[in-house]
């Protein structure tokens, strides 16, 4: 109980460090503070609650306690442009070029990207000298960020020129690697 | 110097927002259904409250009672066969098979059947969305992988992170505010989602990088299972009798702090049957440690899920994921980080939204999507109580009437008065409609705190509606005068 409270103490203490640091440009090592004490906040949970649960709520309870401080101090005046008036107009529907460009686009960030992905993530680890679980278990867990990585890099492009090959590229390689 | 190129800024932008555009609704339904799965044990229990609760089981009522049930005529026996332990969340013991069940009674007689299908109704739509489970899985989880995409676009395509990091302006409404909305909450919350992203990535797609993986090693993906995972133990000649008691007591003193979860049979119509005693262990993620015994109950192997290295990672992925771990106290951090994703799904297209120069159907289509949904979960989950009739139509249709309605009302600030207050009499209505099935059991441990708790979802719903801190419809119209043609 002890050990949650201080836990609990200390990621409140480094949002409030960091957000004077923030607030107050003389104040500058508070945030240093503040981001110091937040990272060993996870030690003080990792005691309270073994460091795998401790790591989680190092995490999560910082986040609540940041969100908590923006709230108390948010600006709520309603200065925004809510009577702005903007007309209703009927809904464009997009052309048959539009369509063509989002669905290479779709195709080429999201099942493409995808597959490439996976096969660029097993074909990295699979050289490596580790054992085949933890092999799988670093490709289980490096694709997703490949995917999403590779999916916003396409989606970026002006022109899909570039994106199919690139992909083609890729593939190729991760192919090559995997099945060579 | 800035850190961030111009360039860079303006294309992450683009691709942010175009995989959010892509993403956004599905997204939203996502994270809010996955919010309210953190507490699908407390559902379960809901939905079926007449069941008799306790913790203490007496192993030897327990294997008599199980016995009683693999034995019987009217079982249908399939090739996993279940028999869960209470728990804090779900104090009650279920004998099941992969198709049916029902709970037991403290002195061995048979309780009430079990029923999850509204808890189920919620778990399908976050994991598969009500579609074919080969097909929804990998939507969902592609779904995850590209949410890693949105994170890191997100943080490029902003350049001033450092000085706007706490600034929430114009009290969350209008454009700004909402840009400060979205942007606090996902860039503070950005380890939690993205360790919810890379999760979610799992489930869906990890027998196909498993098979992928076999392949290029010249495997098959079976034989690659067994390299990766602990094998199970090979037996014959096993006898349909289960000494549940002698097995117990040898994994109390294996596992003396371990949280029993439930026990499954494998094999169960074959004579290669075996025990497996799911127990999760204090301050681990795993989902549980494994020991496994035949069916006299002599201790064959532990398969060691809770030793550490890669597997126990792998292992720990679905309580990461769901947040069940550390008790109710991780729900409710779970259910804060969980609707803080939700609401930065929602910010994200009423930014799109608010940026243009005109308005029209979509802006009125997309309050169906975010306010439509709890009103269609609410509406299903009445259905599915009530009628007991399965109701994943229930919410696919009420939230495509949802946003169709939208464009007739052309308003979006009364359209989403109008859902909140919907939603709000729709879930005193679920309540009373629990009450009415229940009678006093609705009243009771099991069924009380979740009615009590959606009856105060109902008030924030209600005041957001109606109450004192809402601005007059004049006021909050965006857009004011809707001009005629």
């Amino acid at each position: 109980m002890l050990e949650t409270l201080l836990a609990t103490t200390s990621s409140a203490a480094a949002a409030c460090l960091i957000f004077q640091g923030w607030r107050r440009a003389a104040a500058r090592m508070f945030a240093s503070a503040g981001w110091l004490l937040a990272l060993l906040s996870m030690f003080a949970w990792s005691w309270a609650l073994g460091p795998e649960v401790g790591v989680c709520y190092a995490l999560g309870v910082f986040a609540c306690f940041v969100w908590v401080e923006i709230a108390l101090t948010a600006d709520a005046r309603k200065t925004v442009a809510a009577a702005v008036q903007r007309p209703f107009a009927a809904l464009q529907r997009p052309g048959a070029q539009a369509w063509l460009k989002h669905g290479t686009i779709f195709l080429l960030s999201v099942p493409a990207a995808g597959v490439i992905a996976m096969m660029l993530s097993i074909a990295l680890v699979l050289y490596l000298p580790w054992a085949m679980p933890l092999k799988f278990a670093v490709a289980v867990f490096v694709y997703p960020v490949v995917w999403g990585v590779l999916g916003v890099w396409i989606c970026a492009q002006d022109a899909l020129l570039k994106p199919v090959l690139v992909n083609v590229g890729l593939a190729a390689f991760s192919a090559l690697l995997l099945f060579a | 110097m800035k850190l961030l190129s111009p360039q860079l800024v303006k294309s992450s932008l683009s691709a942010h927002s175009w995989l959010g555009l892509m993403l956004g609704g599905l997204m939203f339904i996502i994270c809010l259904s996955g919010t309210i799965t953190i507490f699908y044990e407390e559902i379960e229990r809901w939905e079926q409250p007449a069941a008799e609760e306790y913790l203490d089981v007496d192993p030897a009522v327990l294997e008599a009672s199980f016995n009683r049930y693999m034995s019987s005529s009217d079982t249908d026996m399939t090739e996993h066969m279940y028999l869960v332990f209470p728990n804090e969340s779900l104090p009650r013991v279920k004998l099941s098979s992969d198709l049916e069940g029902h709970y037991l009674n403290r002195d061995g007689s048979d309780g009430p059947p079990a029923h999850d299908e509204l808890s189920g109704l919620l778990t399908g739509l976050h994991v598969n969305l009500h579609l074919p489970l080969n097909i929804g899985v990998v939507i969902v989880s592609a779904t995850g992988a590209l949410l890693c995409g949105l994170i890191i676009s997100g943080f490029l395509a902003h350049p001033s992170i450092v000085k706007d990091a706490f600034k929430l302006r114009g009290g969350t409404a209008g454009r700004i505010g909402q840009v400060d909305l979205h942007n606090r909450l996902s860039v503070w919350g950005a380890p939690f989602h993205l360790m919810i992203a890379i999760t979610g990535a799992y489930y869906g797609l990890v027998l196909l990088l498993g098979a992928m993986f076999a392949s290029a090693v010249d495997t098959t993906p079976e034989a690659f299972n067994e390299a990766v995972f602990p094998a199970e133990p090979a037996l014959e000649n096993q006898a349909p009798v289960y000494a549940v008691a002698r097995a117990l007591e040898q994994v109390r003193e294996m596992s003396p702090d371990g949280q029993l979860l439930y026990l499954i049979v494998h094999d169960a119509p074959t004579d290669e049957r075996f025990m497996e005693f799911y127990v999760q262990q204090p301050g681990l993620l795993a989902w549980s440690e494994n020991y496994r015994f035949d069916t006299a109950g002599n201790y064959l192997d532990t398969a060691g899920y809770t030793e550490g290295g890669a597997v126990q990672a792998l292992y720990s992925v679905y309580r990461v994921h769901f947040g069940h771990f550390g008790g109710f106290a991780t729900k409710l951090l779970y259910v804060a980080l969980g609707l803080a994703l939700s609401v930065v799904s929602a910010t994200g297209i009423n930014i799109w939204l608010e940026k243009r120069k005109y308005r029209d159907a979509l802006n009125t289509i997309w309050p169906g999507v975010v306010w439509g949904t709890p009103l269609a979960l609410t509406l299903a989950s009445f259905t599915q109580v009530v009628f007991a009739v399965p109701s994943a139509a229930v919410f696919w249709i009420g939230l495509a009437l949802a946003m169709t309605a939208g464009v007739f009302v052309r308003d979006e600030a009364r359209y989403k008065r109008r859902l909140k207050g919907a939603t709000a009499f729709a879930l005193v209505l679920l309540v009373a409609g629990h009450i009415a099935t229940f009678g006093g059991a609705a009243l009771s441990a099991a069924g009380l705190p979740v009615s009590v708790a959606l009856l105060a979802i109902a008030l924030w719903f209600g005041i957001a509606a109606f109450g004192p801190f809402t601005p007059p419809l004049a006021e909050a119209r965006i857009g004011g005068r809707i001009p005629s043609g």
